[in-house]
């Protein structure tokens, strides 16, 4: 890319239209999470519904670590993601 | 856990080297400290050419104090070794495509690199690359989210802006604004693009075990 562009402003003045935001998940203005990796639990059990059915009454605050990242693992299998790294040099 | 990538690359403009700068969670008091306190102080640029700057009215820590829905959003900034902040991104996950109905996307709402290294405003900007470097980690935690890639923004009416989304894949789809408001343009960067994009910074999928 033309790295003489590199500038990256919004309109940060004006919200996001309510219509360009989805009104079918979850509200999350309750969940406490404790770490970064909790919260991206709950985000994605909030915008993927079919991994409510499995992994629904998961109560985070009872998994150690090692455990949560397990769960991570299947819910990216549930949802087809499989995560990337960046390439070692 | 490397949903976000712990650094990007940026060109130090003054010998042309390609330095490591960290990405790091924008908290209110960084956002106070070392945004709203300190990028606009560039003495050697008048001021009635600072305020031309689309972004210079903007408060970092007043937005983040505001969020409600705290949940959805994101902020985040490339802090180099010296402590300071080279630019900021503020993103939401709970948005929707502008051009694919019913599928999410994240939805950058603020994204500015420090007025310190923009070519055409100050006469010798620090680093290139921080802009590209923000955008990414909001397409890399897209995918991760299971979102594809999807990103998208309302840009500022701005020739330079325009140009810069374009490099990057961005596609514009069409304007946001309703009667009695300015017209600004609507980007998105689609799942391909997307895909591209991670390909092109050697963002590879993990092993699967």
């Amino acid at each position: 890319m033309n790295r003489k562009t590199d500038f990256a402003a919004t309109a940060f003045a004006r919200p996001l239209r309510k219509t360009h935001i989805r009104n079918d998940l979850d509200d999350l203005r309750a969940v406490v999470a404790t770490s970064d990796l909790d919260l991206h639990i709950v985000r994605l059990l909030a915008l993927h519904p079919t991994l409510k059915v499995g992994f629904r009454n998961q109560d985070l605050a009872s998994l150690d670590d090692a455990t949560k990242q397990m769960l991570l693992h299947e819910m990216n299998q549930v949802i087809g993601v499989r995560p990337r790294r960046k390439r070692k040099p | 856990m490397g949903i976000l990538p712990e650094f990007v690359k940026l060109t130090r403009c003054a010998d042309d080297e390609i330095v490591e700068a960290s990405v790091v969670s924008l908290t209110r008091k960084l956002a106070q400290t070392e945004i709203d306190t300190k990028w606009w102080q560039i003495p050697d640029v008048p001021k009635t050419k600072r305020s031309q700057e689309s972004d210079h009215s903007w408060r970092w820590a007043e937005r983040l104090g505001q969020l409600r829905d705290r949940q959805w959003f994101s902020a985040l900034a490339i802090q180099t070794d010296d402590g300071r902040i080279q630019g900021a991104i503020l993103y939401r996950s709970d948005a929707l495509s502008f051009v694919e109905a019913g599928v999410g996307a994240v939805n950058i709402e603020a994204v500015a690199t420090a007025p310190q290294n923009r070519s055409w405003l100050v006469s010798a900007p620090v680093y290139r690359g921080v802009g590209s470097g923000l955008v990414f980690c909001a397409v890399l935690h897209s995918y991760h989210l299971g979102l594809g890639g999807r990103v998208n923004l309302v840009s500022v009416n701005d020739h330079r802006t325009i140009a810069f989304y374009n490099h990057l894949g961005f596609t514009q789809v069409g304007y946001d604004g309703e009667e009695g408001e300015e017209r600004l343009p609507k980007f998105e960067l689609d799942a391909n693009a997307a895909q591209s994009w991670l390909q092109k910074e050697e963002y590879e999928n993990e092993p699967q075990n």
